[in-house]
């Protein structure tokens, strides 16, 4: 990579650039890797600085504009196509995870006073930010699937359940899941922040050892 | 939570906490419907988050002019010299220390004011009453000497 282009994505990051340059350096990211993965560089490095602030907490008055102008927003998610599960579901947690936690999905979805289940996830598309499932892991020590739209596999793929407890070194397969959802046991203490996902598996005998491509993710929220 | 450190990078830009909850407002509700702006291949979210926050808190303020009026007072700026020692506490964020250290303090300090202030080459110029040119060739040497340090 030129020098030059990474000074102009450095200077771009910054938020140095006139609003013309800026929208031309954003526009020709979208076609230039070597400039994409040069603003993908500062940003990353830079961020941090972002952690010298002291933090201010949004009133509750924003939570009810954001709610009011996306409710009933809910599009209908598509499976990936990249077989690269792994990249792909962390990609789509770390965003399931900064989106929810920026939202405080639990104003949304946490109606009851108080919660009958010990934790849950909201596990959307990768690349989506519209939660598509809602799994609950009950006091019962049940994992509750519920769609909150309709979900899909393709003709020749099952859906599985999986999560990634940090006592384990890899997915365990939780099992199969109808499009309608359901339950399963869930055979581990809830803790924060454990991956859940919703695999497109291929039929074997026995049981998957690995998952598939990923259609849903997102990572468990204790209740408090 | 995500959302507090969204807040207070607004709120150092826009300088208004009602303005701030503009920013995170419209970035979210653009993010929501514009999901697929999103590209992992391209970078971890945390860091597009905060680029969506910064920049759109950039581009309200330039548009109204750095002085709005009516402009409510934001929290107090915890600009002390031990603010960039928070960095420490994160292993990206000690790379970072320690290459911001290695700057002098006119380049650190440019740097930090472009990043979390949102302040332009114009901007700082006018600030320091350092010449514009100056201003551009200082953070420019200040770049390269810190991508030189984080590949290190």
């Amino acid at each position: 990579m030129s020098q030059d282009t990474d000074m102009l994505a450095a200077e771009y990051v910054l938020g140095l650039l006139g609003e013309a340059d800026a929208a031309r350096v954003s526009h020709q990211a979208a076609t230039d890797k070597k400039l994409a993965q040069a603003i993908a560089f500062w940003q990353a490095r830079l961020d941090p600085l972002t952690d010298t602030l002291t933090p201010v907490p949004p009133t509750r008055q924003l939570w009810a504009r954001i709610a009011a102008d996306t409710q009933a927003q809910f599009v209908p998610a598509t499976a990936p196509r990249s077989p690269a599960w792994r990249g792909t579901a962390i990609a789509s947690l770390l965003l399931a995870a900064c989106l929810a936690a920026f939202i405080g999905w639990s104003q949304f979805f946490t109606l009851a006073p108080a919660p009958t289940f010990k934790a849950e996830a909201l596990l959307a598309a990768p690349g989506s930010v519209v939660a598509s499932v809602r799994v609950q892991v009950l006091r019962s020590g049940e994992m509750v699937i519920v769609p909150l739209q309709k979900l899909t596999a393709s003709e020749d793929r099952q859906m599985d359940l999986w999560a990634w407890p940090r006592e384990e070194k890899a997915p365990v397969l939780l099992g199969a899941i109808r499009p309608d959802g359901g339950a399963r046991p869930f055979p581990y203490p809830p803790r924060e922040g454990t991956p859940v996902m919703i695999t497109a598996d291929k039929p074997v005998a026995g049981a998957p050892t690995t998952p598939g491509p990923t259609l849903y993710a997102g990572l468990l929220t204790v209740s408090r | 939570m995500e959302s507090p450190r969204l807040k207070a990078v607004a709120l150092r830009i826009t300088r208004s906490a009602s303005v701030a909850e503009d920013v995170l407002h419209d970035v979210f509700v653009k993010v929501w419907h514009d999901a697929a702006g999103f590209d992992p291949t391209r970078g971890a979210a945390r860091p597009w988050l905060t680029t969506k926050v910064r920049f759109r808190a950039m581009e309200i303020m330039r548009r109204a002019g750095r002085e709005m009026s009516g402009m409510d007072l934001a929290e107090p700026e915890d600009d002390s010299p031990d603010a960039l020692t928070q960095l420490l506490r994160h292993a990206d964020g000690r790379a970072l220390h320690a290459c911001l250290a290695e700057l002098d303090d006119q380049k650190r300090d440019f740097i930090h004011r472009a990043f979390i202030k949102g302040h332009s080459h114009a901007d700082l110029a006018t600030e320091t009453g350092i010449p514009l040119g100056t201003v551009k060739s200082t953070i420019r040497r200040s770049l390269m000497l810190l991508r030189r340090c984080l590949d290190r």
